[in-house]
């Protein structure tokens, strides 16, 4: 990157010295005086009315200062549309899914308090349940919400093209059903938050969110308070990859109601077996995907009919059915889409948004039958998605999809070829194929994510730079970063506008009461939206700074030039002088200056219509190409995947460490959605609800990781970035497909693949056993 | 409630801790050292790993009347005031962490195996980290920062 | 006359058209959502007032309900379509 100071350096983690030495504060770290801790009593049938609730016998313990029940909350419901608010902080009437919060106690210890939730006594009437989407939506199925009768939460039915005509003038038409699995974020702290209501009418809460000001909303209109009274201050976050923390739990509101019955400060921490069978998780979906091709390989229609299993209530679940569809028609040429989709309400907990959102499950289903499609052609499958790749536009142009998404920049093609080149693809040939019961197998994968995502009012998102008087900066941001580096990033941005070093620039973290709005992390549009918001207010900041130098050297602003901390005339660099006494100027001469600098996002308003699928959600979108190679053992079915190559178009890698870092967790966190991660559930109930039994990918089951980076210079990003959050986590589990149809001839259509899917797969195949 | 003596990051203290108070409970609640975390809360996912003695231990799974008389090392132990000690530097020079909640168990983990194993391979970092769980990296910064760590002390 | 209406999210309780007499926009959206579910969040309980703010863009033949001369007031016709985006407010 040449001509920049910061941008595309490999500079240390902004918070990195912190976090190694054990100083970064998280929720569960904060404690006041007086503090009372929070445990929430929870529901022991999926789907049950809820008759009487007895809690005098909780209240008389020794220790418990209040007990709260949901018709504390007086029949206030949220949700992530206003015509969705159907989830109440504790169930009223009756509960959805097993272990829903139904009281919570505020006690003087953690002990007392769970003890205290044991002698709450809830007469339920058990009603029966109805645990698959499909099932829900059948005649005589189990009503979860009276206002959906039929079980169906969400509902797309959109048609671009002519779907039959192209598959009529196709040479082969493929079916196919897919299914992707039941997994979580597997963030490593669990929710927690320390409120304390405060009489006089103001709320100050440290809840682990990374969506600090969608919580200040829903606490605003829980509690009736103004915005301007409820303050949220933002502790680091341990992990947040969607879902959860883009949202409230139980909870973050009872410890605000108890805080204000009981006048004290009040904790809750969720235990990590809270987390795994009532936190927020990806839908699980049944992928019904019909494609056609030509004889030359190139696709023809895609006709995809999807089932989104959402759990007990609404939550985000429109926008992932819409991201489901939205995405079919990225990154390869698509001219004839249908896409038809139902989410429907069941008996188990809430399914919500969470890294790769929506695009992941019809991506790993397109991905996979146009490799099948190839396959029968006798085109591999390198070939196939060059020929029907997006090319890259020139620049002015844009390319535009069906459903309206308009692309800018496309490193597909670019990225697919740097993968090919490495050694993981090129020499696969070369590489065994068999040692002993184990089976090698390569695969490649080209996927799409969306990055900067903004929907109407609610991308709204300012920065605030403020230049201290000794020429150091402060960047107050709303943004959140919940530990993929944005912080960073915005920093690295700010010194480079300002033309400081990035040393000089310290970050203010989330404080609604001084920090302006950001939406938070989730769509891949910190980078994107809050660096454009810095990037402005960079410059706004500047050139007061200029103006006031333009003063003392008698001569224009605009010649004058800002860089590795000191400020020079263009005409002659020899005149200078350091930021800081430039700073100290412009602060102290005349009538004495603040020098703040404002900016916000400006990327346009765009009406996307979920019910006809029209409309672009993002500012841009990445580009990911990867190929795995793995083992599978015959004997036993257990896979073990040695190499992944990634190469993603993030358009520039500002930081190009924690580019990578991203991708190589994405890749990770994607390996453990194809091959290990599932929740066994039964009628409601989790039976894996431990993270021994939840199994995540430790140090021993990942790949050597290489990671390369794809440059597009995108237009509408500060400094030509795009997304690099969320790419590996679609190009994963698609790699990983392809490399096992590699290694043992059989497309796995169901994730995860477990060792007995394979053995029975194997099995039903016939196996060359030699 | 039972009388116990700790030494932790080579200061003694004297407190009274329930009897199934936990070396967690204690080391967050009654000495305010939050550098270890709760993750799991059952020993699974090593973000409560302090040093006992000269091993890594799940803090969460150990009672607290266990660590008396032991010598304990939390994160807050390692750098000598503003010196950070060389696998915090690793650690940040290579960007082995994201949302730093697995951290100080996981450079712990990493101290203990290096004072075992000066030079130790691929493998033997990876098995030796296999108890601390993380979720945001895929481990891949992490192992370059064990492996620069290990360099450093070697210096 | 027949007005016809649009949605940007998926509102099962919304119709498509509604066939009614002479009557200005504020008819039509008490029409469609007093009783309704939605009716405290368009109709203020206590004033009777139309309370959107927050809640939708109401546009008319595809002018903002705000940019109408007579506002809530104008009076229908037939073949009047009326567009409801949601305004997708995170937290909101």
């Amino acid at each position: 990157m040449e001509g920049y100071e910061i941008i595309g350096k490999r500079v240390p983690r902004i918070d990195g010295k912190e976090k190694v030495m054990g100083q970064a504060k998280y929720a569960a770290d904060y404690s006041l005086p007086g503090m009372l801790w929070c445990k929430v009593a929870r529901s022991p049938f999926p789907h049950a009315r809820i008759l009487t609730i007895d809690t005098s016998r909780a209240e008389r313990l020794k220790g418990v200062k209040a007990v709260i029940t949901g018709k504390d909350f007086g029949g206030w419901t949220w949700g992530f549309m206003a015509t969705t608010r159907d989830e109440p902080p504790l169930a009223v009437g009756k509960v959805r899914y097993l272990y829903e919060a139904v009281a919570a106690v505020a006690a003087t210890d953690e002990d007392i308090a769970e003890e205290a939730c044991d002698l709450i006594r809830v007469d339920y009437e058990e009603l029966p349940g109805v645990f698959d989407p499909e099932e829900a939506m059948k005649e005589g199925a189990p009503v979860i919400h009276d206002y959906r009768p039929n079980n169906v939460s969400v509902e797309y039915h959109w048609n671009f093209g002519d779907v039959e005509k192209a598959f009529a003038r196709s040479h082969i038409v493929r079916a196919d059903k897919f299914a992707s699995g039941k997994v979580i974020t597997g963030f490593l702290e669990p929710p927690a938050s320390l409120a304390y209501y405060d009489p006089s009418g103001y709320v100050t809460v440290r809840p682990a969110k990374q969506s600090p000001y969608f919580h200040y909303r829903h606490l605003a209109a829980c509690f009736n308070l103004p915005l301007n009274r409820v303050r949220i201050i933002q502790p680091f976050i341990g992990g947040g990859f969607g879902g959860t923390k883009n949202d409230s739990v139980a909870g973050d509101f009872c410890v605000v109601m108890l805080s204000k019955k009981t006048g004290k400060p009040v904790k809750y921490i969720y235990t990590m077996e809270e987390v795994l069978t009532t936190c927020r998780r990806r839908h699980n979906m049944i992928v019904y995907n019909k494609m056609g091709m030509t004889k030359d390989g190139i696709i023809t229609g895609v006709e995809t009919r999807v089932v989104g299993n959402g759990g007990a209530y609404t939550a985000i679940g429109p926008l992932t059915m819409y991201l489901t569809g939205s995405g079919v028609p990225l990154p390869y040429k698509l001219p004839n889409f249908k896409f038809d989709a139902w989410r429907a309400f069941t008996n188990n907990p809430v399914s919500a948004a969470m890294r790769g959102h929506g695009f992941i499950h019809t991506r790993f289903a397109c991905d996979a039958q146009m490799d099948m499609l190839a396959e029968e052609l006798g085109i591999d499958p390198v070939e196939v998605r060059m020929r029907n790749g997006i090319d890259n536009p020139k620049p002015g142009e844009v390319y535009e999809t069906v459903n309206g998404i308009g692309i800018k920049t496309c490193g597909l093609k670019e990225a697919i070829k740097a993968v090919t080149e490495e050694s993981v693809w090129a020499d696969k040939e070369k590489t065994a194929k068999q040692a002993g019961p184990v089976r090698y197998g390569v695969g490649i994968s080209g996927t799409s994510y969306q990055g900067g995502a903004r929907q109407l009012g609610h991308q709204s998102c300012g920065a605030i730079i403020r230049v201290c008087e000794d020429g150091t900066v402060n960047l107050l941001t709303g943004a959140t970063d919940c530990g993929q580096g944005s912080d960073t990033v915005l920093a690295m941005i700010a010194a480079e506008e300002l033309g400081v070093r990035y040393e000089d620039i310290s970050l203010k973290r989330v404080d609604t009461a001084y920090t302006p709005v950001d939406p938070g992390s989730y769509g891949s549009r910190v980078t994107v939206l809050a660096g454009q918001a810095t990037q402005l207010a960079a410059r706004d900041a500047k050139k007061q700074i200029l103006e006031a130098l333009a003063k003392v050297w008698a001569a224009g602003a605009e010649d004058i030039e800002i860089k590795g901390g000191f400020a020079f005339l263009r005409s002659n660099p020899d005149k200078r002088m350091s930021f800081e006494k430039a700073a100290k100027i412009a602060c102290y001469e005349g009538s004495g200056a603040v020098i703040l600098g404002t900016g916000h996002s400006s990327y346009g308003l765009e009406t996307i219509n979920f019910n006809t699928g029209i409309g672009n959600g993002g500012t841009s979108y990445s580009f990911t190409a990867q190929t795995a190679r793995l083992g599978v053992d015959v004997e036993t079915g257990k896979i073990h995947v040695t190499h992944f190559t990634i190469a993603h178009d993030a358009g520039v890698p500002l930081h190009p460490v924690s580019v990578e870092s991203q991708n190589e967790g994405g890749a990770v966190q994607g390996l453990g959605q194809a091959i290990y991660e599932e929740f066994v559930m039964e009628k409601g109930r989790t039976h894996n609800m431990t993270l021994l039994d939840y199994k995540m990918p430790r140090s021993t089951d990942v790949p050597d990781i290489k990671v390369i980076h794809v440059v597009t210079v995108d237009p509408d990003g500060p400094f030509g970035a795009k997304e690099a959050s969320e790419g590996s986590i679609v190009s994963s589990p698609s790699a990983v497909i392809a490399a096992l149809h590699d290694a043992t001839g059989v497309w796995f259509k169901e994730l995860p693949v477990t060792p007995e899917k394979v053995i029975k797969a194997l099995k039903e195949k016939g196996a060359w056993i030699k | 409630m039972k009388s116990l003596r700790l030494k932790v990051n080579g200061t003694s203290y004297a407190i009274r801790v329930k009897a199934q108070a936990t070396l967690l409970d204690v080391i967050r609640e009654e000495l305010g050292l939050t550098g270890a975390k709760e993750g799991c809360g059952v020993g699974e996912c090593g973000a409560c790993t302090v040093i006992m003695g000269d091993k890594a231990v799940n803090a969460c799974i150990v009672l607290a009347v266990e660590a008396q008389g032991k010598e304990i090392t939390t994160i807050e132990g390692l750098a000598d005031g503003d010196k950070l000690h060389p696998i915090q530097e690793a650690f940040v020079e290579a960007g082995g962490m994201q949302c730093g909640f697995c951290t100080p168990g996981m450079i712990l983990s990493t101290k203990v195996l290096l004072e075992k194993n000066k030079a130790p391979s691929d493998d033997e970092i990876r098995r030796g980290l296999s108890g601390n769980f993380c979720r945001c990296t895929g481990y891949t910064k992490i192992f370059e920062s064990v492996r620069a760590a290990a360099q450093k002390m070697k210096e | 006359m027949r007005i016809r209406i649009e949605t940007t999210v998926n509102m099962p309780e919304v119709p498509e058209e509604v066939e009614m007499g002479p009557g200005t926009l504020r008819d039509l959206l008490v029409r469609l959502f007093v009783g309704a579910r939605l009716a405290d969040h368009i109709i203020d309980p206590a004033t009777g007032e139309i309370k959107m703010e927050g809640l939708f863009n109401v546009a008319l033949n595809d002018v903002s309900y705000h940019s109408l001369r007579e506002g809530v007031e104008t009076p229908l016709q037939d073949g009047d379509v009326l567009t409801l985006s949601m305004i997708l407010l995170g937290g909101g």
